[in-house]
């Protein structure tokens, strides 16, 4: 994005502000992490069913709109309107159709192995439920 | 002292690195620990560190150790060491093992030019007098040291986190602004490509002058004019992250190296985190364009705004004590008094709307630009980062339950911004 002139800032290419931006993502709910109790299987992540976005049930398509969405329009509104930045109601659906892309591969390699065992399904309700219960959320 | 790094659930472990810690402090010995681990990567002021304050907290609470004296100390330097080797892994290059070799060539490090580093104390003070203190304004009773009344967990997890954010805060308050770190902020602040000397000489001397407004410290120039500092900081910061547009009439000065010199920046960002959020936030009409009554924000909506994005932020930086919606208000009347903005009051002086003020528009929005220069890459980061969760959502017919390897998901994100 950043060399097709979507991004301004090559900073936001930053390991430690995606991370930081994944955490605050996890503490709202917007993302579910399970980690395993196995060391051998790495933790693994999922959409939180309120927030993951429809697709078109005929072209299989992500359809812009929904609660994710609406999220990351509040973010766009303060972000820089570039002068070198290509802008406008396209960037957003160009942009989505690469994260789309990208994203493909993902679910292409997830195998039998990154599906959850009995065990862990439990650990992860008993983690949802204390997060409930702390309710630390900022309800973005 | 050596020790491990991670403790685990070793409860014996624990306890010895305690008894250790017990037996220095009973003898009198000095103990020098780092509560701000990470600072020195990205430049950002962090989030303390509890581990070791809470084992000192510990032997003074016990009754163990009588007291000990708590001496915060700022150590800078000019030039940010660890830089080139961390970039690599922000963008996503693994980190290389680290082995004998590169430790022995590190010692090129050293011999580095690292320009000026400056070392500070914070006056000292008693820990046994700040927990009596800290008790007095929990139970108003003065003086009755029963250190024993701490023993409810939340009480001593309440004092700790105190403990910390004062020995940051007095760091902090010692702790002094480099001329890199002006150069850095300035440079990443610009509307434009580049900035001619007089003009670089000028938004730094304006740039100490807000630091020193929001009660931080610009290193002493000594005697030495701003030209001279500057001349000096862009020498350690070297040609890789500054260059030098020649031929010109003017010699011109420009980034070369946004990364690197991001972490300078991010050394003065905390100074300013609450104007910069409500710059971004009265953004959302500014950037509409057209008169002034067409940029102008509500105050509920501005606010509305502040509070989204400083909740988004809030892993990012450390927001100052009293809290973002206290400060709101003073930040707004602080801003009115630089007449950056305009605040357009009710009849009972209610403050209903926020602008740009005419003087700032005449500068060419400069102040207003400045703060918002600040927090944009951070806002452009974390719009990437939703837009990209964008994708996770299960194509159709997909058999899995969904779940991907996180690590993954997130290496995606960055590959989704390239």
């Amino acid at each position: 994005m950043y060399h097709q002139g979507d991004l301004s800032y090559f900073e936001a290419v930053n390991k430690e502000t995606l991370k930081n931006a994944w955490a605050r993502f996890e503490d709202e709910g917007i993302i579910e992490v399970a980690k395993s109790r196995n060391a051998k299987i790495l933790p693994r992540a999922k959409l939180a069913p309120d927030w993951t976005p429809l697709r078109n049930p005929t072209t299989g398509r992500i359809v812009p709109e929904g609660k994710l969405w609406n999220f990351i329009e509040r973010i766009a509104q303060s972000r820089r309107e570039g002068k070198n930045r290509r802008d406008g109601a396209t960037v957003s659906t160009r942009v989505l159709r690469h994260t789309e892309t990208i994203a493909q591969n993902l679910f292409a390699d997830a195998t039998a192995e990154t599906n959850m065992s009995e065990e862990d399904k439990i650990l992860l309700k008993r983690k949802q439920k204390r997060r409930q219960a702390l309710q630390a959320r900022a309800h973005l | 002292m050596w020790i491990r790094r991670s403790f685990g659930d070793d409860i014996l472990y624990t306890t010895l690195v305690q008894s250790y810690i017990d037996t220095l402090l009973q003898g009198g010995f000095n103990f020098e620990c780092f509560i701000e681990g990470g600072r020195s990567r990205t430049g950002k002021l962090l989030a303390p560190k509890f581990g070791i304050l809470s084992f000192i907290l510990d032997s003074v609470l016990s009754g163990r150790v009588e007291d000990a004296i708590i001496c915060p100390v700022s150590t800078q330097y000019d030039k940010v060491i660890e830089t080139e080797g961390y970039v690599g892994e922000l963008l996503g290059i693994p980190k290389k093992k680290e082995n004998l070799a590169d430790f022995l060539s590190a010692s090129s490090v050293l011999s580095l030019k690292l320009g000026r580093v400056d070392v500070r104390f914070h006056e000292p003070w008693s820990l046994r007098q700040f927990i009596q203190d800290q008790q007095f304004r929990i139970t108003g009773i003065p003086k009755s040291i029963d250190m024993k009344s701490v023993s409810d967990p939340a009480t001593r997890q309440k004092l700790l986190r105190t403990l910390g954010y004062k020995v940051l805060s007095d760091i902090n308050a010692v702790s002094v602004v480099m001329p890199t770190a002006l150069i850095g902020t300035v440079l990443l602040t610009l509307r434009g490509r580049g900035v001619g000397k007089a003009e670089l000489i000028r938004r730094v001397e304006w740039l100490s002058d807000r630091v020193r407004s929001k009660g931080g410290r610009v290193a002493h120039f000594g005697s030495a004019p701003t030209s001279v500092v500057i001349e000096r900081g862009l020498d350690v910061l070297g040609k890789d992250l500054v260059g030098l547009v020649e031929g010109l009439p003017e010699p011109t000065y420009y980034a070369v190296d946004r990364f690197q010199l991001s972490f300078y920046r991010n050394m003065t960002i905390h100074l300013f985190i609450s104007e910069a959020l409500i710059s971004a936030s009265m953004y959302l009409k500014v950037k509409q364009g057209g008169g002034p009554d067409n940029q102008r924000i509500t105050y509920d909506e501005l606010v509305a705004q502040v509070l989204f994005l400083s909740q988004l932020f809030r892993g990012e930086f450390i927001y100052p004590t009293e809290g973002l919606a206290v400060n709101l208000d003073n930040t707004l009347r602080g801003l009115e008094a630089d007449k950056v903005i305009e605040l357009i009051r009710d009849n009972e002086d209610k403050v209903t709307a926020v602008g740009l003020s005419d003087v700032e528009r005449a500068a060419g929005r400069e102040n207003y630009d400045f703060y918002c220069f600040l927090i944009w890459p951070f806002i452009e980061a974390s719009w990437l980062a939703a837009v990209s969760l964008m994708g996770f959502s299960p194509p159709l017919g997909y058999k899995g339950d969904g779940w991907l390897d996180s690590a993954k998901c997130q290496s995606s994100s960055q590959l989704v911004s390239l």
